[in-house]
C-alpha cells in the first residue's frame, strides 16, 4: 500500500511548496510539517512517513521532519443524531442501527502548518 | 533556541490537484471534449464495457482511449483494432492518476478534433476516488460478484461519481447480490447517482447507458 502513500505525500509536497511561495525568508529552512491523518482516509501514518522520506530528497524539505496528528473517523447518524466510532461499530448506528451517515472526522489529510526555522 | 515561526496552511493536500482539475476540465470545455473517467476494481469487466461501448459509438463520435491501468486487463491493442485512437499512460507506479498526468496524457493523444476521451483509471476503488482528473464525468463499474455491500465500504468512490454502472447482472442468481440494497446504499451515499444495471456480456441494459453517455457528450457539445 506504499504506493498510494507515495501519491498522497507527492501531493503534499506540492501543496506545501505552493503554500510557501512568497512566505520563507531566504535566512529560513523549513523544518518541521504537521500533517492532519483521519482514520478514514485509508492512509497509514508509517507509509507516509517512508514515502514522505523518499521524496523530500533534493527539494527545500530535505531537512524538514513530517509530524503527523491521528483524526479518528467519527460519523453522525442523520436518523437519531447519536455520534459514534466508525470503523469501530462497522459504520452502523450502534443507537438505532441506522446506516445514513454524515461525516465529523476521519477523513482529513490537511497541512496543518509548517514551522520555519532562521 | 534558534529563531523559529509557524505558518498556519490549514490545506487539504489535493487542493493544488483541484485547482489543476478545474483548470483542464475549463480547457476540454473550451475545445469541445468530453472527458470521461472510468474507476472500478479489476476484474469487473471494464475491456467488455468500454468494447460494447465503444463499438457502439464508434461512428458517431469520434472518440479516443487512454489506458492508465498499471496492469491493465484491457488490451490496448484489442482498443485500438476497433478504430479507436488509444494510448497507455505510465503512472510511474502510483496507484492513480492525478490532474497532471492526465494532462500529459491529453496532450499526448493529441484530443482537439475528438468528442470523447475515455481515460480508464488505475483498478481500484480507493486512490483514484481522491485524486480529481479534470474530467466532465467520473463513471465506476461495480460487478455483482462484488458483493451489494461496497457503497458502505467505499463511500468515496461513490461521491465522486456521476455514473455507477452494475455490471455482470447475468451472475446475478448465483450470487447473494441484492440489486435494491445496492442502489438504497449508493443512493444514501449520493442521490444525484445514475444507476444502470447491465451485462456487457449478455448485452442486457447496455442500449441504455450507451444512450445516456451519448446525449451526455452531445449535451455537452453544445
Amino acid at each position: 500500500m506504499i504506493m498510494h502513500e507515495l501519491g498522497l505525500m507527492n501531493s503534499m509536497l506540492k501543496t506545501a511548496k505552493n503554500a510557501l511561495e512568497g512566505q520563507l525568508r531566504p535566512e529560513e529552512k523549513v523544518t518541521k510539517l504537521v500533517l492532519e491523518v483521519g482514520e478514514l482516509t485509508g492512509a497509514v501514518p508509517a507509509y507516509l512517513k517512508t514515502a514522505y522520506d523518499s521524496l523530500k530528497k533534493d527539494t527545500i524539505f530535505e531537512n524538514c521532519e513530517l509530524e503527523t496528528i491521528y483524526m479518528p473517523g467519527t460519523v453522525k447518524c442523520k436518523e437519531c443524531g447519536e455520534t459514534f466510532a466508525a470503523r469501530k461499530n462497522n459504520f452502523t448506528c450502534p443507537k438505532c442501527k441506522g446506516i445514513d451517515l454524515s461525516f465529523v472526522t476521519g477523513k482529513e489529510l490537511v497541512i496543518k502548518e509548517i514551522i520555519v526555522e532562521e | 533556541m534558534e529563531n523559529y515561526r509557524v505558518i498556519e496552511v490549514k490545506q487539504s493536500i489535493f487542493d493544488d490537484n483541484d485547482k489543476d482539475a478545474q483548470m483542464l476540465r475549463d480547457e476540454m470545455k473550451s475545445q469541445k471534449t468530453f472527458l470521461m473517467n472510468l474507476m472500478s476494481s479489476p476484474g469487473s469487466g471494464k475491456t467488455t464495457t468500454l468494447k460494447g461501448t465503444l463499438n457502439a459509438l464508434k461512428d458517431e463520435l469520434k472518440i479516443g482511449v487512454m489506458e492508465a491501468d498499471i496492469d491493465s486487463d484491457v488490451d490496448a491493442d484489442t482498443i485500438s483494432k476497433l478504430g479507436v485512437k488509444t494510448i497507455q499512460l505510465h503512472t510511474g507506479g502510483m496507484c492513480h492518476l492525478d490532474a497532471d498526468m492526465t494532462r500529459q496524457g491529453v496532450k499526448n493523444l493529441g484530443t482537439e478534433d475528438l468528442d470523447l476521451v475515455v481515460l480508464e483509471n488505475v483498478g481500484n476503488l480507493v486512490c483514484p476516488a481522491e485524486f480529481d482528473t479534470g474530467a466532465a464525468m467520473n463513471a465506476m463499474i461495480l460487478s455483482v460478484p462484488e458483493g451489494h455491500d461496497k457503497p458502505l465500504k467505499y463511500p468515496l468512490v461513490f461521491q465522486v461519481c456521476d455514473v455507477l454502472i452494475i455490471n455482470k447482472i447475468d451472475v446475478m442468481p448465483y450470487f447473494d447480490f441484492d440489486m435494491d440494497k445496492v442502489k438504497e446504499y449508493a443512493l444514501m451515499r449520493n442521490p444525484n447517482l445514475k444507476i444502470f444495471p447491465i451485462s456487457a456480456k449478455t448485452g442486457e441494459g447496455m442500449d441504455e447507458w450507451i444512450n445516456y453517455l451519448k446525449n451526455r457528450v452531445e449535451d455537452f457539445k453544445k
